[in-house]
């Protein structure tokens, strides 16, 4: 096992190198410039080299290579440049926003969409199972900004019960007296539109494939084993079948786990999210080559990792699986 | 069987019980918004950086705007330059070639005096490391001195007329928070870029407000400074507060969503143009009301001079002549626009040029057609199928050929993306269909911005653009920036590549003429020159549609730009 | 009294086409003690029976005529609660490819207990566990490897695995189904024996479901031979194998070799079952019967008596 782990982390790190290659290679290939912002009409054209020699995007590509390698190996992931500061710095202040919403969006659509599809395979072909089913297929394929911007139109506009996007209210964040739960309270009401937007998106994958899997199992002989036992239906449901129905679902909860650190640009921008995703479209978009980089390697690092992650929880589900 | 039964209900007991809390303590905190003298302004991003060197969008300026003041800023009825930390208007010694400029006894936001010494520091900051945006204006000064400790005198190296209007407004930092750096910087090996990184939290300023908090990507809360050297005074008519406590900055990802909060109440101004798809939402509203203002914007179809098709200045002539403004303004930007005749707008009445060519003005397409298909004949053009048969109908033309007689090629339009600016995406539409009526191979693009300006500006690879300025500086120097021969290289702002050794001269006698009225005689004819090459076809001004809740504050100042200024928020107050 | 009475038990599958008759008015007696023997082809409706004798018939079939009483209580008129306590506690068990019986993921002392702690909750875990160790010593598997996972089990342990379960709450019947098919033969042998013996030694009554009339002629006091829904021959198992009376029997014995028996050619047997959704007027076995006559299509078959305990389906024999 611990031979097995260590020989996967060393092929992370092997496609690491190469995805930090790439991403370098791309981000310079792209059509863009990142001073045109900075310079404005009346610059000299000397002036404007000027400030790409203090940048350093002048270097020759391999050089700025070298550069970009050698930072990396000792941590340092260079400075946004239109944000001026250290990219760590930049992706830190965002990237916890994103984890809380999308984290809490994935891990609540993952337990109601599998103890829903747990039930909907048990009761296949009742109403219950049809009702959910076909409310999973209808909420999978809605057009999440449309969705979005409905439920912020009828819950924040309408009915005023929520408010209009954002992730905090400055009424409690300007508060002196506001203590840590006053601040958990508000950021909680903030995110219940957008989680539940994203809980309606994306629940239903969950449940389709909990359901399956678990009608596959309930096929096992070893659930007429235990029905033959006189076990309870629910015994049998959660006991029997659904840890061994579990295993498909828990790559597909993975993976989402780790893509949600990228989040969803367009849901942090319909919900005022402040999060990292719509800084990597921003990086991207106005050619930020230090933040666009760094960004897409964080996420390839965790997507990489979680997969290592999931591969060793498999062991741990399903004692069959030895490395 | 019991225990598992027991875990699940607790469980699904506290869930139930944090939903709870989530929902009370959210209905709980909102009736107490409001009423606490706090201006809540919605915008849709948040300031890049305090760093005045660094911002440069749009959305930063508006926040340091209040903080980082200038010598003189333009008032709001006459659009003329008025002294603001300046205390009177700019004393010019034409011999020595000097601007004596007294100073207000202002304090900073800190409580140190604002002098001379602050106002000498920012220049020499800006031209000992090249300041991007701010260099170009203070190359031609040759030093600043301190009289006193509150009379600056600028000694220029040649006269340079964009002095009075672009150097003194100069936003100016105070010395004391940056000399430690400027001191850090200059051993290092890029000096600049140390400038440039520095992380500045709370920037002190001159200005009417502080940055008190910065809730990252949320808002920015911006405190009345106590020390701001308006409050209680009246500057050209103007009585400034400011009369609120706070203002803050909420940040809103779209559009939809600012326009909601606008109209609920949780922002009281929404500091962005609303595009007019909005504006029958928010007309009925009786506790919004909407400003339309204009601006000094300049959009326009660019060609590059220097290849085929565009380098003929006839085939120009007949494109500007084939695209109707009006028509634009009237369809796509829903009649809030003027049109453009030239590359300087009516609204900037001293330089603006009223009697350049105005190809096709006033008439209907047929008769545009007419006009262009006469000016492209008589330059040698031949068709397939001309646009004006023997009859002199219009009708549709096809397979233009150039006066070589070869086919022409295929050109494309490149325009900005529909979801950056579904203006110009349109705009760009719309002309193509006019140019292929007239039977020329004419294809709109839309690319993203980043990719469209290197393809303009920095590789000059292109055949036609739809580029523009939102907010275009009321001195006419960029005329000299955009079509003089010296910026015809890559990252130069010649990007059409036009070029005349007159219109060279003339721009750079232009440049240094102190004399105002010299000046715009000056600008005047190179307008002129300016419209006859067609390098740039104007195309419109886009009028400012500002929505502003009037529940519960009155006072605001509209001006060119709109009513989101400085003179509004030292102005308003609440009900 | 008897342990088990089947009554004229039919039983049908709602299908696409029709109502298939899986089990058409079968009737079966067994003593306590005692074990019989179903012997059948597949689809010949022998797992049905068991299956319906567990209360576990899958959703689309159910019991449409008859009755089985089992200790003196109609099984096939309890409702679900009530069947399922009389699960495991009266009737166990014993499954066909029982190498997919135990679930993978739970060990296997747990898939133990839990039958127990399910029946007997007033039991505390301490005497369960010593039960669950008992029952392993029974069966002979080594008590260490008690908390293993099924799949660290060789074939022959996950039996004995199986039969400690279905031994757990002393039922008074236990079904067997195909318990030994997946195992080598080696195996095969050395469970069936000790099976034998732990079923004497605690006086249940066994049913043992089989393709292989050789085996379960070996194991079981008495055989019933079933061709496509009905019985068709019963009687003690020595008689029923070495005297077979009905065709499809004497077919059945010819088919498969025997453990103990000499040497012989083995001759399978030629043609299909008759499709079971819709009547069949005559006998059922007429079309693959080296004895067919024109009368055998026509009209039923009636039981008759070889000797007091012999009885045959067939008018011809």
């Amino acid at each position: 096992m611990r031979k097995y782990i260590a020989k996967r982390l060393a092929q992370v790190v092997v496609i690491l190198f190469f995805i930090l290659t790439v991403l370098f290679v791309l981000f310079r290939l792209a059509p863009g410039d990142p001073v045109s912002r900075m310079v404005d009409p009346e610059m000299t054209p000397e002036d404007a080299q000027h400030l790409i020699e203090q940048l350093g995007l002048d270097e020759p590509i391999w050089k700025q290579y070298l550069i970009y390698l050698k930072n990396f190996a000792s941590g340092e992931f260079g400075y946004s440049i239109h944000y001026g500061e250290p990219v760590a710095r930049v992706i830190w202040d965002k990237l916890p926003n994103t984890i809380l919403l999308f984290t809490t969006a994935v891990l609540l659509s993952a337990m109601v969409g599998i103890s829903w599809g747990k039930i909907a395979a048990w009761k296949k072909g009742k109403g219950a199972d049809i009702g959910m089913t076909i409310a999973a297929l209808v909420t999978h394929t809605l057009f999440l900004p449309w969705l979005a911007l409905l439920l912020v139109w009828v819950f924040a506009y309408q009915l005023d019960w929520f408010p209009i996007t954002g992730m905090v209210s400055e009424e409690v964040f300007l508060d002196p007296d506001a203590g840590f739960w006053a601040k958990a309270v508000d950021v909680g009401y903030h995110m219940v539109l957008p989680l539940a937007t994203l809980f309606l998106i994306h629940f239903g994958s969950y449940l389709l494939v909990m359901r399956s899997s678990m009608l596959e199992t309930l096929k096992e002989d070893y659930i007429v084993l235990a029905r033959a036992k006189g076990l309870s239906d629910r015994a049998i449901r959660n006991k029997h079948a659904a840890p061994n129905a579990w295993l498909p679902v828990v790559t597909s909860v993975g993976l989402s786990l780790a893509f949600s650190i990228n989040g969803g640009a367009l849901t942090e921008t319909v919900f005022s999210w402040p999060g990292i995703g719509r800084e990597l479209v921003f990086a991207v978009s106005q050619n930020d080559y230090p933040l666009a980089q760094a960004s897409f390697l964080l996420i390839a690092t965790v997507v990489l990792f979680s997969n290592v992650v999931v591969d060793v929880l498999y062991a741990f589900l399903d004692p069959r699986i030895r490395y | 069987m019991a225990k598992c039964f027991k875990r699940n209900m607790m469980v699904r007991g506290l869930a139930l019980a944090a939903m709870v809390t989530v929902l009370l303590g959210g209905l709980c905190a909102t009736p107490a918004a409001a009423a606490n003298g706090m201006l809540k302004i919605g915008v849709l991003e948040e300031p890049k950086s305090l760093n005045l060197w660094l911002a440069t969008d749009a959305w930063s300026k508006r926040v340091l705007s209040l903080i980082n003041e200038p010598l003189f800023i333009r008032e709001p009825k006459s659009n003329e330059l008025v002294p603001w930390l300046a205390a009177g208007k700019p004393v010019y010694d034409a011999g020595k070639m000097t601007y004596t400029v007294k100073l207000k006894k202002a304090k900073w936001s800190d409580g140190s005096d604002f002098t001379a010494a602050d106002v000498i520091f920012t220049g020499q900051l800006i031209n000992k490391f090249r300041m991007p945006r701010h260099r170009s204006k203070w190359s031609f000064i040759e030093r600043v001195v301190a009289v006193d400790k509150h009379t600056v005198r600028f000694e220029l190296k040649r006269p340079k007329a964009i002095f009075l209007s672009r150097t003194l407004t100069t936003p100016i930092v105070q010395k004391k928070q940056w000399e430690k750096i400027v001191a850090s910087a200059q051993g290092a090996e890029k000096p600049l870029t140390v400038i440039l990184r520095h992380k500045l939290t709370n920037p002190i300023g001159t200005g009417p407000f502080v940055v008190s908090k910065w809730q990252k990507g949320v808002f920015v809360f911006m405190k009345a400074n106590p020390h701001f050297f308006g409050r209680g005074q009246t500057i050209s008519g103007h009585k400034l507060g400011p009369h609120i406590k706070g203002i803050i900055f909420k940040v809103y990802g779209t559009a939809d969503a600012a326009i909601l909060a606008l109209r609920k109440g949780a922002i009281d101004f929404y500091w962005n143009s609303i595009q007019a798809g909005y504006l029958e939402q928010l007309k009925d509203d009786k506790d919004i009301k909407l400003f339309v203002s204009n601006k000094s914007g300049l959009y326009y179809l660019g060609f590059n001079l220097r290849k085929e098709p565009f380098d003929d200045v006839a085939l120009r002539r007949a494109v500007a002549t084939l695209v109707s403004k009006e028509f634009i303004i009237k369809r796509i930007l829903q009649g809030y626009g003027e049109v453009l005749h030239s590359m300087i707008p009516p609204g900037n009445s001293f330089y603006y040029n009223p009697d350049v060519p105005k190809y096709g003005y006033g008439k209907s397409m047929d008769e545009r057609m007419k006009l262009a298909y006469n000016i492209l004949r008589e330059a040698g053009y031949t068709w397939e199928t001309p646009p004006v048969n023997a009859n002199g109908e219009v009708v549709r033309g096809e397979g233009i050929r150039l006066p070589d007689g070869s086919p022409m090629k295929e050109f494309t339009i490149l325009t900005p993306p529909a979801d950056y600016d579904p203006h110009r995406a349109m705009s760009g539409q719309m002309i193509q269909e006019w140019l292929r009526a007239a039977g020329m191979p004419a294809v709109s693009r839309p690319m993203a911005f980043g990719a469209l300006i290197q393809k303009v500006k920095g590789q000059h690879d292109f055949d036609a653009f739809i580029l523009g300025y939102g907010k275009l500086s009321l001195d006419p120097g960029y005329l000299r920036a955009f079509f003089h021969s010296r910026y015809n290289k890559p990252r130069g702002y010649n990007m059409s590549g036009y070029e005349s050794a007159a219109y060279d001269a003339l721009s750079n006698e232009s440049n240094n003429a102190m004399d105002p009225k010299l000046r715009q005689e000056m600008i005047f004819q190179m307008q002129a020159m300016l419209m006859a090459a067609v390098p740039y076809v104007p195309l419109y001004n886009p009028k400012v549609i500002e929505g502003v809740r009037i529940d519960r504050f009155t006072g605001w100042v509209p001006m060119l730009g709109g009513v989101g200024n400085i003179w509004s928020l030292c102005q308003i107050k609440a009900k | 009294m008897a342990l088990l009475k089947v009554e004229n038990l039919s039983i049908g599958y709602r299908t696409a086409g029709g109502m298939l008759k899986a089990v058409d008015g079968v009737n079966l007696s067994l003593e306590e003690g005692r074990s019989l023997g179903l012997v059948g082809e597949s689809g010949c409706g022998k797992t049905t029976i068991g299956m319906a004798l567990m209360g576990l018939l899958p959703p689309n079939g159910s019991i449409t005529g008859g009755r089985i009483v089992l200790d003196g209580v109609e099984i096939s008129a309890l409702d679900e609660e009530e069947l399922r306590k009389v699960r495991w506690s009266q009737v166990a068990m014993i499954f066909q490819a029982a190498m997919n019986a135990l679930n993978p993921v739970i060990r296997v002392s747990a898939q133990m207990t839990e039958a127990i702690r399910t029946h007997r909750p007033d039991m505390d875990e301490q005497a369960i566990m010593q039960r669950v160790e008992g029952l392993f010593n029974l069966v002979g598997l080594p008590l260490e490897r008690l908390h293993d996972f099924p799949h660290q089990y060789s074939g022959g342990m996950k039996q004995r695995a199986i039969i400690a379960m279905a031994l757990a709450l002393n039922p008074k019947l236990i079904i067997a189904d195909e318990p030994t098919t997946a195992l080598d033969v080696i195996v095969q042998d050395q469970i069936l024996k000790e099976t034998k013996v732990l079923q004497e030694q605690f006086d249940i009554g066994i049913i043992f479901i089989s393709h292989d009339i050789s085996i379960v002629a070996e194991v079981c006091h008495d055989i019933g031979v079933m061709y496509a829904g009905q019985l068709v021959e019963a009687g003690p198992a020595q008689e029923v194998f070495f005297n077979s009376k009905h065709p499809y029997t004497r077919a059945l014995v010819g088919s498969f070799p025997t453990l103990a028996g000499p040497k012989s050619k083995l001759t399978p047997i030629p043609g299909e079952p008759p499709n079971l959704i819709g009547a069949i007027p005559g006998c059922r076995f007429c079309d693959r019967c080296p004895k067919d006559t024109a009368s055998c299509k026509l009209e039923p078959p009636k039981w008759q008596e070889i000797n007091e305990r012999h009885w045959v389906l067939c008018d011809h024999c």
